[in-house]
């Protein structure tokens, strides 16, 4: 039978103008020197390349990576940079857990990053913060942080995923969500990031009107 | 009115289902319709949601309920009110509130749901059948863009980026989502454009063909995409052709490095522009 071909000379440009911002907040205090940094590294590497294989990914996630620990001290290791143009930070262990501290700049971020956005007339999905911990948090303020997590996410501005080794105190983590902290089975960061990766390919190709299916998160336990 | 008079329009529209549709097996959810009759137009694309138990059908059921409510007007009007002079555009947006009021109507009877459903739905209500709508009626003088939600139109004279007249998509305060025909505000997010010319030629597209068929910022058309098709499609007689090669080209896998969705194309040119 006879085929039709493509109208000639048509060329696809992606014009949807759309981005997904990923938000990773990172425990780096002393408890996670050794194997966990190490396994934590090799996820982040393992993000990165996922991320970069996904076409629609690859031009519409935005990622930006924060890292707590020293004395109580916040790091924003890199800013926005679409996944395409990601290359996994380094992260070394050693210090505190001000997770309220790197939670409130991670808000903070996210809030001006959709400000970024509108003003240039880019459309976004809502942002995902990752949060990562062995622990809990050890500042002052974490709690009216985690209170202010957690109405941020009532009102749609952002989805909170916080997730804890099985030494993190889950109980703690929890707060900062509406939804409760997953436990990371083992030290599997690699799998938690192949999911994470999944996940944002999910969101950053989802279209109006749909619901996601998130990716079966082969990397957590259940507690019973 | 003059019925049936010879058709001054070349139209060609398709429908392709989107690479996570047809991952999931899930049949394309969106709709066009189209009607020429001599000057006169009556167009109109509709993009079922995902998240609706029958979104497919809420699109189905638009295009046509506007078609025919639309065509009527056309067929029984006894003098030229609206349509020859400046008051075009309130006549038709009346005639649009009006159609998408009886469809709504149409969806809150269990009789329509009953020759609707699927099989699937039970108890569906008017939310389960969420879609939205980019239209436009046209004559040799005037035409008005009305439209719903996401999606975008354009019509051209040649110029693409930007175009002489555009209708862009409304979202909501993130990119997934938007407004649909069936929610209780829907008035609220109806929107009407009026063409301050006759177009060369008059785009229709739910957001799927957007993401690759309009420019970056919705000004216009990607003159990449759009100037080939609109040549194709005006040097082709053959509309089974035309019909054929439109749907080919949404389909394309270069389309799926861009989008998943479905993606609908509707391209409407007068005859002797």
């Amino acid at each position: 039978m006879f085929e039709t071909p493509l109208i000639p000379d048509v060329e696809f440009s992606d014009n949807a103008n759309q981005r997904t911002p990923c938000v990773l907040v990172l425990d780096c205090s002393t408890s996670m020197i050794g194997d966990p940094v190490d396994r934590l590294n090799d996820g982040l590497a393992t993000f990165e390349n996922h991320l970069k294989n996904d076409p629609v990914a690859a031009l519409r996630v935005q990622v930006l990576t924060i890292c707590v620990g020293r004395n109580d001290n916040v790091d924003v290791l890199h800013n926005w940079v679409d996944a395409i143009d990601f290359k996994a930070p380094f992260v070394e262990a050693n210090g505190t857990t001000p997770l309220g501290a790197g939670m409130d700049i991670a808000l903070q971020l996210v809030e001006h990053q959709k400000a970024v956005y509108d003003s240039n007339g880019v459309s976004s999905t809502r942002p995902w913060i990752l949060l990562i911990s062995d622990g809990r948090p050890t500042d002052d303020h974490w709690q009216q942080v985690a209170a202010e997590c957690r109405v941020a996410e009532q009102n749609n501005q952002v989805v909170i995923f916080p997730i804890g080794t099985e030494s993190a105190d889950l109980k703690a983590l929890s707060l900062f969500s509406n939804r409760p902290a997953k436990r990371l089975r083992g030290l599997d960061f690699r799998e938690l990031f192949v999911w994470l990766s999944r996940s944002m390919s999910a969101v950053s190709s989802s279209v109006p009107g749909d619901q996601i299916i998130l990716p079966d998160a082969n990397w957590e336990t259940i507690d019973i | 009115m003059n019925a049936n008079k010879a058709n001054l329009w070349r139209i060609t529209g398709a429908a392709v289902t989107g690479q996570g549709h047809i991952i999931h097996q899930q049949p394309c959810q969106d709709a066009w319709h189209a009607h020429a009759d001599g000057d006169w137009l009556i167009a109109a694309v509709a993009d079922g949601a995902g998240s609706a138990s029958m979104g497919r059908e809420g699109a189905a059921h638009i295009v046509h309920a506007l078609g025919s409510f639309l065509r009527k007007c056309l067929a029984t009007a006894t003098d030229n009110s609206g349509y020859d002079n400046e008051e075009f555009a309130d006549y038709w947006a009346a005639q649009i509130k009006a159609a998408i009021a009886v469809a709504r109507n149409q969806l809150n009877d269990g009789r329509l749901h009953k020759e609707l459903r699927t099989g699937t739905v039970k108890n569906a209500n008017i939310h389960d059948f969420h879609s939205t709508i980019v239209g436009a009626v046209c004559n040799a003088k005037h035409g008005l863009i009305f439209h719903l939600g996401d999606g975008f139109a354009a019509a051209d004279n040649g110029n693409w980026s930007p175009a002489n007249t555009v209708s862009k998509p409304e979202n909501g305060e993130y990119a997934n989502e938007t407004f649909f025909y069936t929610q209780t505000d829907w008035l609220d997010h109806l929107r009407f454009t009026e063409l301050t010319e006759r177009p060369e030629s008059l785009w229709l597209m739910t957001d799927g063909a957007a993401s690759f068929a309009a420019d970056g910022h919705n000004t216009g058309l990607d003159e990449k995409f759009a100037e080939p098709v609109h040549r194709y499609l005006s040097d082709h007689p053959d509309p089974v052709l035309r019909t054929r090669a439109l749907e080919q080209t949404l389909s394309a896998d270069a389309t799926n490095h861009i989008t998943h969705d479905d993606k609908t194309l509707l391209w409407c040119s007068p005859c002797g522009k």
